[in-house]
């Protein structure tokens, strides 16, 4: 055993941890993509459950490089970082912008809707 | 100084390694087999959709699941070559995202504004 064994298996398991987190929210956004039954609940799951799920695997990639010998560990966090802050900008705007449009084209509400705040803004509207 | 994931993995001793870098390997191909089966459920809606949207949020969904495979793919080989194609992935599933939209909702803007156009004038 060397003598900064635990430092480097404490470092694994932070990785190994947020690895299992981040594919347990991608599994589940995956899952839910085939399971629910309209559009916009697919859409809840495709893009919450992705962007968390690739949160957690960029932390664990940026814990797991940064021990590389070859790598600067400033260079792989602010790479992780900047990815990480633009999904998390980017990803809401493209599921709205891609939602709205299928609103608009009329996509299939399942028989159980409550509530279509939109469409019925639009029936006040016009 | 902390022995490094690269010393570890070019030992030449597989019975040398602790226990917790087998965990990382083993979590490694777990994920592996769980993205590749995120892309299939992917793939299932893309060819199932029963909308264009739908189609349209596999694709953006399968260009997550990519950047998910090129992380894993960089930890497990110990490379930071891939690294900065997370960033244009990235980049270019959100500039499809928003050529989908347009594709999409284009026909019914003009509707649309014609008819907000008219409700100002009246």
């Amino acid at each position: 055993m060397m003598p900064h064994d635990w430092l480097h298996m404490v470092i694994i398991l932070m990785m190994v941890a947020f690895l299992l987190f981040g594919l347990f929210f991608l599994t589940v956004g995956a899952y839910g993509l085939v399971k629910l039954p309209d559009f916009y609940n697919r859409m809840h799951a495709a893009s919450k459950c992705m962007t968390l799920g690739i949160t957690g695997l960029l932390i664990a990639a940026a814990i797991g490089l940064s021990m590389n010998p070859d790598a600067d560990p400033l260079h792989v966090v602010t790479k992780a970082g900047l990815v990480i802050i633009f999904l998390y900008i980017a990803s809401p705007v493209g599921a709205h912008l891609i939602t709205k449009a299928a609103h608009l084209d009329g996509a299939a509400k399942h028989a159980n809707t409550l509530h279509d705040d939109l469409a019925e803004d639009q029936a006040k509207d016009r | 100084m902390i022995p490094s994931l690269l010393i570890l993995a070019d030992a030449a001793d597989p019975a040398a390694r602790p226990w917790f870098m087998h965990l990382a390997d083993w979590t490694l191909t777990l994920g592996l087999v769980l993205v590749f089966l995120g892309m299939g459920f992917c793939l299932y809606r893309l060819v199932r959709g029963p909308h264009v949207a739908d189609r349209a949020m596999a694709v953006d969904t399968l260009g997550l699941h990519l950047i998910a495979l090129v992380v894993l793919l960089s930890l497990k080989l110990e490379t930071l070559m891939f690294f900065d194609g997370i960033l244009v992935l990235s980049l270019v599933g959100f500039a499809g995202a928003v050529a989908m939209a347009q594709y999409i909702g284009r026909p019914h803007l003009a509707r649309t504004q014609s008819a907000d156009s008219k409700q100002e004038n009246a």
